[in-house]
């Protein structure tokens, strides 16, 4: 938890310091008169550059914090999440979500960096194209369930270090919310993983 | 358009921001920033008193934001155009001020040209949506309670022009769509203006909206 207020404060000051400083650079230089076309040139060049840069800063604080889990339900922010990865990478990700499931906005931020995880790890390790996301809800339990078919692993064997490191990061967040975490795979089999939160 | 002079009031918690954005809209011709305000407040104290024709706002400000002021600006002067000033990540505070009155936003590292832009549009009674709106805010606005402006009288589109209009979404160059249904560049270059006109967007994001709005294309053409 303590990692989560921390990467709030990072995530805040980003949005709040450097996202308008940068706002205000560039609508100072807009306001040079230039004449030559080096100069035009130079501009335009500089201009971009701090787009570039306020693209990154939205980048690094939406990693830090998606500012709209505060402000909107777990299901909209995975979408929007879903939404950037597919802008940049191959990977064929799709999500549904049982209306009538209900998240207790506590354990919200731990099912996301779930989702992070996954994602992540589906898309460095798995070789996968596709990958299935589900949340679904039953009277006793909430469950995430997601699919890839990728090359799986082999669950008792070695894995690399940043496997590894992947799964471990997933096992850690489901004891955080009392989770338990089921994985199905096997080598060219794609891998399946089921969470499921007890209500 | 001709227009004689626009006065506008800006508000931002960002000092800074504000003295940069001041300094920006005075020194185009025809607009006048008539006051500054750092907090909801403030913001609302000026307004009554100046009445100026535009209101650019910050959304997030302390003792009052921005959406609790639109509501409270549009219901003493409804004839003020309102337009939220955003950072990224914001799409949801975005969505709130469109349905508390705003008629358009801005990211606040647009273009000076944009900003300017919006500002005439708005002055003109028309709604702006930033040239960097991203296709799932598209969706969302179009979802939300916020309703853009009837079109008085209701537009009719061919189905060359409802075609051309998808594949504008789909993000496809002039050449591109020149190419798939076999016109010359020119005619699809007119086509765009045209149709710009017709639903009079400004941009990309006005089209997305409209298309989506009135079923041209499906949110999981976009997303």
């Amino acid at each position: 938890m303590i990692q989560e207020q921390e990467r709030k404060r990072i995530a805040n000051d980003l949005h709040d310091s450097l996202g308008p400083l940068l706002s205000t650079v560039k609508l100072y230089l807009h306001g040079i008169a230039v004449k030559t076309d080096t100069d035009k040139q130079s501009l335009t060049k500089a201009s971009g550059y701090i787009d570039e840069t306020i693209k990154n800063l939205r980048e690094i604080s939406y990693n830090l914090l998606p500012g709209s889990l505060m402000r909107n339900d777990l299901v909209e922010v995975v979408r929007e999440y879903i939404a950037r990865i597919a802008s940049h990478h191959v990977l064929k990700i799709s999500f549904e979500a049982a209306p009538e499931a209900v998240i207790e906005k506590k354990i919200e931020i731990h099912l996301f960096r779930v989702i992070q995880e996954i994602v992540h790890n589906t898309i460095k390790h798995s070789g996968a194209s596709a990958l299935k996301l589900l949340i679904t809800w039953q009277s006793d339990a909430l469950f995430l369930i997601s699919e890839d078919d990728g090359k799986g692993f082999d669950l008792n064997g070695t894995r690399t270090a940043s496997e590894g490191l992947g799964l471990k990061s997933i096992e850690n967040r489901c004891e955080m919310i009392n989770a338990t975490l089921k994985i199905i795979t096997a080598k060219s089999k794609g891998c399946k993983i089921i969470i499921k939160v007890p209500n | 358009m001709y227009y004689s002079n626009i006065n506008i009031v800006i508000a931002d918690d960002h000092e800074i921001f504000l003295d940069g954005l001041s300094l920006m809209l005075s020194g185009h011709e025809g607009f006048t920033v008539c006051g500054r305000a750092s907090n909801g407040q403030q913001l609302l104290e000026i307004v009554n008193r100046e009445k100026p024709d535009i209101v650019l706002t910050d959304i997030r400000m302390p003792v009052v934001d921005g959406i609790q002021s639109t509501k409270q600006i549009l219901a003493a002067h409804p004839g003020i155009g309102v337009i939220a000033l955003s950072m990224f990540d914001e799409e949801n505070l975005v969505i709130e001020m469109l349905e508390a009155g705003a008629k358009g936003y801005l990211l606040k590292n647009a273009h000076k040209n944009e900003i300017i832009d919006a500002v005439i549009s708005v002055y003109q009674n028309k709604n702006y949506y930033c040239s960097q709106t991203s296709f799932l805010l598209a969706t969302m606005i179009v979802r939300s309670k916020f309703h853009p402006d009837v079109q008085q009288p209701p537009i009719v589109l061919n189905d060359r022009e409802k075609t051309i209009i998808q594949m504008i979404c789909q993000q496809k160059t002039t050449q591109e769509i020149a190419d798939k249904i076999y016109l010359s560049k020119r005619t699809v270059e007119g086509y765009r203006v045209k149709i710009l006109e017709k639903i009079q967007a400004k941009n990309i994001a006005g089209v997305v909206i409209f298309a989506l709005k009135n079923n041209i294309i499906k949110e999981e053409d976009v997303l």
